[in-house]
């Protein structure tokens, strides 16, 4: 058999793993990572986690680890995808949201603006927000998976915040700016325009 | 409601809404990981151990010049209907070899034998004689054996598909021209449908004449690519090939093992290119040492592996290289294919290379320097 030594040891011990943390891994994976390619990204996560099992840390510390394996694992995938395509642009995939929200319309028309605000940050202030915010990590975690200090971590997640918030300020306060879904583009742009310079 | 609350009820994929690590689709996609990273699938399912034996379909032919002649004999059709038959079509002949693979892909490698085993076959292959590629009418000839395909349709209930031993002879000159000679032998019809279309057809012979085919110059290939141009150094090689600089192709690593295998089967690259070649393998994610591993005609070698998951078609194939250790020279090409859904494995194409070398003649079978593995290493 191929692969790594056929004994119940590590089998059982990536099993209790996987069964105990693929539902937030795979909910990291859709969130970055278009429908279509998220079981291949998701099985490719946990491949790399039975590879390197003697290396993954006891619990609770294992799900940041898991998350930079899955970061990892999307960059990769995302950079394969750029490749592929021989896209100049940005893919769609590489903005933060492939996934639509839920929730009462009116509600997903405010999530919107969060998510077009958040989709013109930078990466790394993205990924702030989304771990501490959807991922549910502690800011040390997250910073670990971001392989960056608490203290840069901290920066990086007041910054994105910030201008989260006053593009989301901006967009409302705008005499008829945003009227609906289609006013996205402006949204991005008040990000934009609101993000500190760093 | 502050900002952080915002951007957490912005969540598009609430953690509720995944399945959870206990539901099928989870246990799919653990099948999947522990057929391809342990041979096997997860617990929970009772453990089911899988031979890896058997063989099918190639999503490329398996030799650089049956990227030209494939069409001769082979259709899409057949291409397509070879992927639905399993192991029972493997021509009985093959029966023991074949159970001798399970036994040597059963045998686990040890933690970081492919790196030992890729350093040997590099090694082995700086200590071998320099060879010339074919010059001005000289011929790169190679004669090999390899399982094949053959489809017939007449109507929709009378077609099938029938496998065949075939030996072929193949010469190739630096200027494109050659000339192929190929053998059938062993018919089998694939499945029972196969039989039925056959039956329905009129039972007519399954025997397939000997051909005998003259390619003018550029008709049988572009001529062997210089590979000699190549640099040694494998960091510098390794970006020549995965920038696909080297031959066309998509991108990835799969791609990259198919490229070694192409590179690897031209006898005449100097010694230190090929080292260089097996030193690049080594960096490929996903190549694998199967360890020892026989070939359909009973020659032992090192056999590499990649795996490719196909996810959209259920399947996991296996393209498989073996080399002769003592010279490094390709001996055989395998193509498994795993069924995922039910586990089973079929050997789908295997190419034997029996001799290879450059002769004066497209009727000379006696390579001047450097003859191919014809005769068994071990």
């Amino acid at each position: 058999m191929i692969g790594p030594q056929a004994s119940a040891g590590p089998s059982a011990q990536f099993e209790a793993l996987y069964r105990g943390r693929y539902q937030e891994v795979a909910a990291y994976v859709r969130r970055r990572v278009a429908d279509d390619a998220a079981d291949d990204v998701i099985a490719n996560v946990f491949t790399v986690v039975w590879r390197k099992l003697g290396d993954v840390p006891g619990p609770p510390q294992d799900r940041p680890w898991l998350f930079a394996v899955a970061r990892n694992t999307i960059s990769d995938h995302n950079r394969a995808q750029r490749r592929w395509f021989r896209l100049g642009a940005r893919l769609k995939a590489d903005a933060v949201i492939t996934a639509r929200p839920v929730g009462s319309s009116a509600f997903r028309y405010e999530s919107e603006l969060v998510l077009a605000a958040m989709a013109a940050l930078r990466p790394a202030e993205r990924e702030a927000l989304q771990l501490v915010l959807w991922e549910e990590l502690s800011h040390a975690e997250a910073a670990a998976v971001l392989g960056c200090t608490v203290n840069a971590f901290e920066l990086r997640y007041r910054r994105a915040r910030q201008a989260v918030r006053a593009a989301v300020a901006g967009a409302t306060a705008a005499p008829g700016s945003v009227t609906g879904p289609g006013s996205l583009s402006s949204i991005q742009n008040s990000a934009a325009v609101g993000r500190p310079a760093s | 409601m502050n900002t952080e609350n915002l951007i957490a009820e912005a969540n598009p994929v609430p953690l509720a809404s995944v399945a959870d690590g206990a539901s099928p689709h989870a246990q799919r996609t653990l099948d999947r990981i522990m057929l391809l990273e342990h041979g096997d699938v997860a617990a929970g399912r009772g453990r089911r151990r899988r031979a890896v034996h058997g063989a099918r379909r190639s999503r490329r032919a398996p030799r650089r010049v049956s990227r030209v002649v494939v069409g001769l004999t082979l259709s899409a059709t057949a291409a397509a209907a070879a992927a639905l038959v399993i192991t029972q079509l493997v021509p009985v002949g093959h029966q023991i070899r074949r159970n001798a693979a399970v036994t040597h892909a059963s045998t686990r490698p040890r933690p970081g034998t492919l790196a030992a085993a890729l350093d040997s076959l590099s090694l082995a292959a700086d200590a071998q004689p320099v060879e010339s590629p074919p010059g001005r009418g000289q011929f790169e000839y190679t004669d090999e054996s390899s399982l094949n395909w053959i489809d017939t349709y007449k109507t929709p209930t009378a077609s099938y598909n029938v496998s065949y031993s075939e030996l072929r002879q193949i010469w190739i000159g630096s200027n494109g021209s050659g000339r192929i000679v190929e053998t059938y032998s062993h018919p089998r019809l694939g499945t029972a449908k196969d039989r039925a279309g056959w039956i329905a057809a009129g039972r007519p012979s399954l025997a397939v004449p000997p051909t005998d085919s003259a390619f003018g110059p550029g008709q049988l290939s572009d001529g062997p690519p210089n590979l000699n141009r190549l640099p040694d150094n494998p960091a510098k090689l390794a970006a020549l090939l995965v920038a696909r600089k080297i031959e066309g192709g998509p991108k990835g690593p799969a791609e990259d093992f198919v490229q070694i295998g192409d590179m690897l089967r031209e006898t005449y690259v100097r010694p230190s290119l090929r080292a260089a070649i097996f030193t690049v393998a080594e960096r490929i994610p996903g190549v694998r040492l199967l360890g020892t591993v026989t070939d359909q005609v009973g020659r032992s070698g090192i056999g590499l592996a990649y795996l490719h998951a196909w996810p959209a078609q259920g399947e996991i194939g296996k393209s498989v290289l073996v080399f002769d250790p003592k010279t490094s020279k390709l001996i055989a090409e395998e193509t498994l294919v795993t069924y995922t859904k039910t586990g089973k494995t079929a050997l789908v194409a295997w190419t034997d290379y029996l001799k290879s070398g450059v002769v004066n003649s497209d009727t000379s079978t006696t390579p001047m320097t450097g003859a191919g593995p014809a005769q068994p290493s071990s």
